[in-house]
């Protein structure tokens, strides 16, 4: 199966041209990446709308984690990385060398499977990114956290106990606790990792009415494992497999009507 | 079927193995917490007799009628009665039956005595002067024979010199007040002497007194006095002589005169603030003297320095015992009893200031009173009774109080904490304060950790979080192993390497302090300066490269140390420290100590700090650093926090180590029981105060209890510290609750 469709010739690289979009936000080219002699990515080309809400989906070990890790440059942390290629946001190569890793991550902000509140009180959790970089006036920082909980859909929950541990919180509560955190530091992109693969069905309900508020505001994109997740968030839907973008196109198109016979395959389940 | 049984077979030895599997951890467990406990317990067992109390307890009484008694003395083995009378009859009295014979001195039963004393210097040795001034001197022996099995002992009394007694012309017959001093060698004879032109003190000194020996023409010289002499003593060793003198007992004043080969030299007088005086007698080792008054005031007077001269000062107040007619001092240690006319009994302890015992006898008037040497029997003579008692008094100089706060000790012009367990001189009190030794112990471990915990706490976090996982991987294991390095090859590298090379070069030892720390920054700001490429291939192997330049900058702190030393401690930085800053050096001190010991605790700290930092979860780290963080941030923000339980209870951990170290301060300390906070001196810990002590301490005294005592209170603090950091440990772990 694997050696199957281990050599992709170029011809066979999903076109992206046909895919209506009006606000590119970021931009992949050409990009491939290797962790030591293993490739993780080849070739991969897309460009990820700006206000819209972008879907990674593909079986475990197909990459999209890793491209989504890409784009805050969190492969950094992993020794042995290799890239080709280029992925600009808004026109800016963000792989660059020269570039401040943080300044990126503080655009593109993101959340992972599992929820990691840091062990302080909630209040500070929110408030760690706006601390990062300088100090602001307290009132000033109390606003802002508020409105980065309100946003998150979380404010009326923890109004009451915004200085206890916010390890106390529920595991649905933490991940919106970790999303109000990132939006606090007014991200343009927010990349989410599996966002709700650990928690129970309430809880992701709520994530995903959250996902559907915040785009009006954020870029996102979702790796998800979840197709019905997928269908139901997303408006662009990119189906990945074993480190290629096999298609990539309106959610709606991908799911009603996939152009290649893999990924029709494996939304229909026969594999994954 | 066949299948069934054998899974059967199978789930009973399993069921066997795993019940036998709880069973032996089970065992195990108890095993370890219940050795704990029964050390804890044997411990606490041998001290809890320090703090039990003195008894006195009436034991049976002899008749015995005896006139004009001058003295009783008890022997060594409690066995045996003394008493000289005023016909210069000797009697035995057999303390078991009350059988009593003469001791056959008496060479003239007609002669009258007047005064009978013990030599002070000596025991069992006494002088008599009898009503024409003549002193004579004897000792008592019993020597014990064994006939058919039986246990004999042939009491007598002999003549101490050959030949005849001492004549005293001119003494003062009047007054009886004469005091003698032999202390096997050299005899000196104090009393009073009426002269035509008032009064004075003669002094007769006989050089090379030998018993058995006629005595020769003694040396003697006098000194004037311009008040009636009411008592004389002499002082330790002979070389002082306390008077009391005055007109009348309500306005004495003691009067201490030095003794010399030329004669008596006054030191100082100082009026005695009791109303009436009752008593004056000496204690052991004659240091000070027991006041009495029969208001009841009780005190302790001293012999104590004084800028150049000698003084007697009063050190102590006693509880006070009214209507006290005779004191009564033990004759080894500071223990005295006080007893009345109406049979009040009360016995104190000088160094502690405690009443340890009181009790009603019956009253009588007291022919005479005296312990027996080993102080467990008083035996007391009144209307033809003699009294025996027994006395349980083992540690009468261990109280929480002289354990733990100032004691004003004999000799000393003020109280102090000392922890000085032995002496040349028996007749000197030992000075039991723990407080020299707990501080000394936190004192080492504070100096160590100062050292330690920056060291070992910034490695750990420098491994966990920023070393190249290769290289991680050698030097955690190589750390953990410096554990294994036995700390008595540390303390002798300590005491005899390190010690006197920081002495030698301390210069360059003290200019390492001031320039690695900066020069090591530096070296940091200038990395940041060097291309990104080179500056990321180096990542997490910055230490190796760090290595040369620490070696560098220590080579420069020695070449910078003699002139520094030169330009601002006047060539000699020891002097300097002396002279100018007023601090002491001693070749063995704390900063060898903390070193060294630093270097034996690194280890521990290191070994459970880094695994607490490196097993903070990644995914916050991940968190940190996607939201912006830098891995400084990271780390101070995030990583240390989180790992804060772990870095905590490594640090009372290494506390706890340092507290029960040996083998390094035993070594390296000088182990002098100091209070100093100095870096330059030493100190003595517990620890180290057990293991010096307690080969050469005798078993069952109060010094081997005491340091048992030592042994219980170290065990209480490490324990202490181990539960604290648990306690913290357990509380950060729920605030922090995912780790």
């Amino acid at each position: 199966m694997t050696e199957q469709h281990s050599d992709l010739t170029s011809e066979e690289v999903v076109d992206t041209s046909e895919v209506p979009i009006t606000d590119p936000r970021l931009r992949v080219r050409d990009f491939s990446l290797w962790y030591g002699q293993d490739t993780a990515l080849r070739n991969v080309n897309m460009v990820v709308p700006g206000q819209q809400v972008t879907a990674f989906i593909g079986p475990s070990g197909c990459g999209k984690s890793t491209l989504l890790r890409c784009f805050n440059r969190m492969n950094d942390l992993i020794p042995d990385v290799t890239t080709a290629g280029t992925i600009s946001l808004d026109g800016q190569d963000i792989l660059s060398p020269s570039l401040d890793v943080s300044q990126l991550r503080q655009r593109v902000g993101m959340v992972f499977q599992r929820p990691n509140p840091f062990p302080k009180s909630v209040f500070e959790n929110v408030a760690f990114g706006l601390r990062l970089h300088g100090k602001l006036p307290q009132s000033e920082l109390e606003d802002r956290v508020e409105s980065a909980l309100r946003r998150a859909a979380l404010w009326d929950e923890v109004k009451d106990r915004l200085s206890d541990s916010a390890l106390g919180l529920s595991g649905g509560q933490q991940q919106r606790l970790v999303i109000a955190r990132a939006i606090a530091v007014e991200p343009q992109v927010l990349l989410l990792d599996e966002p709700a693969s650990a928690l129970d069905p309430i809880s992701t309900l709520k994530i995903e009415e959250l996902i559907s508020q915040l785009k009006l505001d954020y870029t996102i994109v979702i790796v998800t494992h979840n197709m019905q997740q997928a269908a139901r968030v997303s408006d662009f839907t990119a189906f990945l497999y074993l480190g290629e973008l096999v298609e990539f196109g309106l959610t709606e198109a991908v799911f009603t009507n996939p152009q290649k016979q893999r990924t029709e395959d494996y939304i229909t389940g026969r594999y994954g | 079927m066949a299948g069934l049984q054998t899974a059967g077979a199978i789930s009973v030895r399993r069921g066997l193995v795993d019940r036998g599997a709880s069973v032996a951890v089970t065992i195990g467990g108890f095993g370890v917490i219940s050795a704990i406990l029964l050390l804890f317990a044997y411990l606490v067992w041998v001290t809890i007799p320090l703090f039990l109390p003195a008894s006195i307890t009436p034991g049976k009484t002899l008749p015995m009628a005896a006139q004009d008694v001058l003295f009783a003395d008890v022997n060594d083995t409690a066995e045996w009665l003394l008493v000289l009378d005023a016909k210069r009859r000797a009697m035995f009295v057999d303390l078991a039956t009350g059988t009593s014979w003469s001791a056959g001195i008496a060479d003239n039963p007609n002669e009258q005595m007047v005064a009978a004393q013990p030599l002070s210097g000596s025991l069992q040795r006494y002088a008599i002067l009898d009503s024409q001034g003549a002193l004579r001197f004897y000792q008592a022996r019993y020597p014990v024979s064994f006939v058919d099995g039986d246990r004999r002992i042939d009491a007598r009394l002999a003549p101490l010199f050959e030949g005849d007694a001492l004549l005293s012309p001119g003494l003062d017959v009047g007054g009886f007040v004469f005091d003698a001093y032999f202390d096997g060698d050299r005899l000196l004879i104090a009393n009073s002497v009426a002269t035509d032109s008032g009064r004075e003190i003669s002094l007769r000194r006989y050089s090379d007194a030998d018993p058995d020996f006629s005595l020769e023409q003694p040396t003697q010289s006098s000194i004037a006095l311009d008040k009636p002499l009411l008592r004389l003593l002499f002082g330790p060793q002979g070389r002082w002589l306390y008077g009391l003198v005055g007109e009348r007992s309500d306005a004495a004043e003691l009067v201490v005169w030095s003794v010399s080969r030329t004669g008596l030299t006054e030191q100082s007088r100082l009026a005695v603030s009791v109303s009436t005086l009752t008593s004056i007698t000496p204690l052991a080792g004659r240091q000070s003297v027991i006041v009495a008054s029969p208001g009841g005031e009780l005190a302790q007077y001293s012999l104590l320095r004084s800028g150049s001269r000698f003084q007697m000062r009063k050190i102590r107040e006693f509880a006070p015992a009214p209507e006290t007619n005779i004191v009564i001092a033990e004759s080894r240690r500071k223990s005295f009893a006080t007893l009345s006319a109406s049979g009040e009994l009360s016995l104190y302890h000088a160094t502690s200031g405690q009443r340890l015992e009181q009790l009603q006898i019956p009253a009588g008037v007291w022919q005479f009173a005296a312990f027996s040497p080993r102080a467990d029997r008083l035996v007391l003579l009144a209307n033809s009774q003699l009294r025996l008692l027994d006395v349980a008094n083992p540690h009468p100089e261990v109280s929480l109080r002289t354990l733990w706060q100032r004691v004003w000790y004999e000799g000393y012009d003020e109280p102090v904490f000392t922890w000085q367990s032995s002496s040349a001189d028996n007749d000197i009190e030992p000075k039991f304060s723990l407080t020299p030794l707990l501080f000394g112990t936190l004192k080492a471990a504070a100096y160590a950790l100062l050292f330690a915990v920056p060291i070992a706490v910034m490695a750990a976090i420098y491994t966990a979080f920023f070393m190249a996982p290769a290289l991680r991987s050698v030097v955690k294991p190589g750390i953990e192993l410096l554990a294994a390095l036995p700390t008595v090859i540390l303390g002798f590298l300590a005491g005899l390497w390190l010690a006197p090379l920081i002495e030698r070069n301390l210069s360059a030892v003290l200019s390492i302090a001031v320039v690695l720390p900066p020069g090591v920054l530096l070296l940091g700001a200038l990395w940041r300066l060097l291309p990104t490429r080179l500056y990321r291939l180096a990542r997490g192997w910055h230490v190796l490269i760090l290595m040369l330049p620490i070696v560098l900058l220590v080579v420069v702190a020695f070449a910078v140390g003699p002139v520094l030393e030169i330009q601002f401690f006047g060539g000699n930085s020891k002097v300097w420290l002396r002279e100018v800053a007023g601090l002491d050096y001693d070749q063995r001190n704390a900063l060898v100590v903390g070193l060294a010991m630093g270097l034996a605790v690194i280890p521990t700290i290191f070994t459970i700090a880094e695994d607490a930092v490196y097993q903070v979860p990644d995914h916050l780290r991940s968190g940190a650093l996607a939201l912006g963080a830098n891995h400084w941030q990271t780390l101070t923000r995030v990583v240390i926090l989180t790992a804060s339980p772990g870095i905590f209870s490594a640090i009372m951990v290494g506390m706890g180590r340092a507290v029960g170290e040996t083998m390094i301060v035993l070594m390296a300390t000088g182990n002098t029981p100091i209070m100093e906070l100095n870096i330059f001196e030493g100190m003595r810990t517990f620890a180290a105060n057990i293991a010096v002590e307690l080969p050469e301490s005798e078993i069952n005294s109060s010094h081997f209890r005491l340091l048992f005592l030592t042994a219980a209170v170290l065990f209480v603090i490490t324990f202490a510290f181990n539960t604290i950091a648990e306690l913290v440990r357990a509380r950060l772990r729920t605030k922090y609750g995912n780790l």
